[in-house]
């Protein structure tokens, strides 16, 4: 019997919406990854990982292809799992029970589009996937949430429109809707639209940052790991190769990187870098080459673990401090070494240091741009890098844990599930930073040929790192925080609208009075004109009613003698 | 009592440029200069170079930008 690895969590979504908080739910709670992994193991490939396996459902005269398994879809459906059970670990104290369903699903949703065969499939887990993320977007703790929800669901009922649009228009053409290499037709160009937007691409980045920063701090652990990469999933399947997603892919990482070093709010911050981390991978993606699309999976690997980890450490400082303004912090590092060391460990595995899993995938696609002959690309990459670790490693480092404490008293005391799960990803980061031969390019789609571990490249990262380290410790004022928003495309939606709707009503309603008052001081006048011709007759509204009868009269003697209005 | 000398910003600095160095040595050392896939691996010391430059560019740029175009009050769009 065929069971799909979503519905687990499914199942577990409706446990807990309708017994809530129960024993059975806790150990659902952390064993669901587990069962979805139970459920796809039959479906296995048996004589290698990079053989395919298809499974369809009938549905009419059309065959629904449920399930799809190759390299590339089983790397992220179990990436996710693993990631699952982190994030589950993480948030096992959580009670909101809307909360617990949004991440089920959520994480549940995004399994199953990653192993969808068609594009049909694949919509139906998308959409499921931005309802299930709204849950977690929203905030008990922050009324404003609200509004953020809302803005986030009108970004992603955008997207997902067009991604219906490209669906009808392949059903319409006849054409296949297998989830697989898209041409560039109108179609092709509505599916790139609709991943663009879940991959946060400029111009469509900004609900991003928008949404993970406004979640809980459970919340915001979710959400940073599975709609950009099921984005990214879906560039890597349908549009690998593509010049577009270099130079969007390139774009974002600029992007990202310069707005990281502006902001002032933690998750915000993340957030940004995440937008950048994706531009890394798209842009690998956008090479086509086989060191590309690994270096990409591999990444986007990389970065659900190490950018997890920093979105944890985040949730912790928020939680304990209450704020999670880089302007309002500074000492935590006196108060808690134990989360400087964890967030430490994420700061450098997204700066790409040396035994970490972040200096192999980003070296895997250094190395792609030069295979390539991309030398703008590869400068690029490296630049992106070196902002990187000034945003991350240095800003937020440097500001929130060293420095004169602005928080008031803090508990340094973390509960043991906390702990298991931030623990959890240090150790993968290691793990795949110290033998990736063996943890991680077996499961890359294609066979790595390259080595990362010469010791000309070791120095040269060493190089970069210190280099940026000795410009910031000349120039760190630079980046001191401002306790300020900075503007991004979003103004477009939250501001713009407002002045869109006065802009074209304040015009509007001032033509109308204008028009009424001109009309009503005409109809005075003939009024005055009427009551002077006629001074005997002293009828009340005479003159209007004179006035109408001889306005009806002239337009029925116009009518009759054949003029048409 | 001897006293505890805390590490200033001037001798920190001078601290990781040394240890840049001795990377960029090493490097140079490690580097296989005749199949260099590119101009700037065969210059010693360029990754430094890099590190830095692209730190300053970034920073500048990211205050510029900040200060003279994006930034506005926390509660810009609460009002």
């Amino acid at each position: 019997m065929f069971v799909h690895p979503a519905l687990p969590f499914l199942l577990t979504a409706l446990l807990t919406l309708v017994k809530g908080r129960s024993p059975l739910q806790r150990a659902l709670h952390l064993a669901v990854p587990a069962l979805a992994f139970a459920c796809l193991y039959p479906y296995l490939p048996k004589e290698g990982l990079r053989e395919l396996h298809r499974l369809s459902i009938p549905l009419g005269s059309y065959s629904l292809q449920i399930l799809k398994i190759d390299s590339l879809s089983l790397l992220f459906a179990c990436t996710f799992m693993v990631y699952t059970l982190l994030a589950n670990l993480f948030a096992y104290q959580l009670k909101n029970r809307v909360q617990l369903i949004g991440a089920y699903l959520y994480a549940g949703s995004s399994i199953g589009a990653v192993l969808s065969g068609d594009l049909a499939v694949l919509f139906i887990f998308w959409e499921l996937m931005a309802l299930a993320s709204a849950l977690l977007v929203w905030n008990p703790d922050k009324p404003a949430s609200l509004k953020a929800v809302f803005r986030y669901l009108l970004v992603h009922a955008a997207g997902g429109l067009l991604f219906f649009s490209g669906l009808l228009l392949r059903i319409s053409e006849g054409q296949s809707l297998t989830f697989a290499a898209q041409p560039f037709d109108a179609a092709g160009w509505l599916f790139f639209a609709a991943f663009a937007v879940n991959a946060a691409l400029p111009p469509a980045h900004a609900w991003l940052p928008d949404a993970y920063s406004s979640s809980t701090p459970e919340g915001g652990v979710y959400l940073s790991a599975f709609t950009s990469k099921v984005a990214v999933f879906a560039f890597a399947r349908c549009f690998a190769g593509s010049d577009w997603l270099i130079g969007l892919g390139a774009a974002a990482a600029v992007l990202g990187v310069l707005y990281a070093l502006m902001e002032d709010d933690i998750r915000k911050l993340l957030s940004y870098h995440l937008i950048c981390q994706v531009g890394f991978m798209l842009a690998g993606i956008g090479l086509g080459s086989d060191l590309g699309i690994n270096g990409a999976a591999g990444h986007a690997v990389g970065n659900i673990l190490f950018k997890g980890l920093l979105f944890m450490t985040a949730g912790v400082i928020i939680m304990k401090t209450g704020t999670s303004r880089l302007s309002e912090l500074g000492g935590l590092a006196a108060k808690d070494r134990g989360l400087v060391v964890f967030f430490l460990v994420g700061a450098l595995a997204i700066s790409g240091m040396p035994g970490l899993n972040g200096y192999v995938t980003k070296s895997l696609l250094l190395a792609a741009a030069s295979k390539a002959h991309l030398a703008w690309l590869e400068i690029l990459f490296l630049a992106v890098s070196v902002g990187t670790f000034l945003s991350i490693g240095l800003k937020l480092t440097t500001f929130a844990f060293y420095g004169k404490s602005k928080t008031g008293s803090y508990s340094p005391s973390l509960p043991i599930p906390v702990l298991m799960g931030m623990s959890g990803a240090v150790f993968l980061c290691f793990l795949i930073g110290l033998d990736p031969g063996a943890f991680l390019y077996p499961f890359l789609p294609y066979t790595v040929v390259y080595d990362v571990f010469t010791p000309s490249h070791i120095f040269e990262t060493l190089q970069l790192l210190a280099g940026t380290l000795a410009a910031f410790l000349i120039m760190r004022s630079h980046l001191h925080p401002h306790a300020a928003l900075t503007l991004d495309l979003d103004w477009f939606y939250r501001r713009g609208g407002d002045l869109f709707v006065k802009g074209v009503s304040v015009p509007a309603r001032l033509t109308h009075e204008t028009v009424q008052a001109g009309l009503s001081e005409l109809l005075k006048s003939l009024n005055e004109k009427l009551k002077r011709a006629l001074p005997s007759v002293s009828i009340p509204g005479a003159g209007q009613t004179l006035l109408i009868m001889l306005i009806g009269f002239a337009a029925a003697a116009l009518w009759f003698s054949g003029v048409r209005f | 009592m001897k006293k505890k000398s805390v590490p200033t910003a001037r001798s920190t600095t001078v601290q990781v440029l040394i240890a840049a160095f001795l990377f960029a040595a090493a490097g140079f050392y490690f580097t296989d200069h005749a199949h260099a896939e590119n101009l700037w691996q065969k210059i010693p010391g360029s990754y430094i170079l890099l590190g830095f430059a692209g730190a300053y560019l970034l920073m500048g740029a990211a205050k510029q930008l900040g200060k003279r175009f994006l930034y506005r009050e926390p509660d810009y769009y609460e009002d």
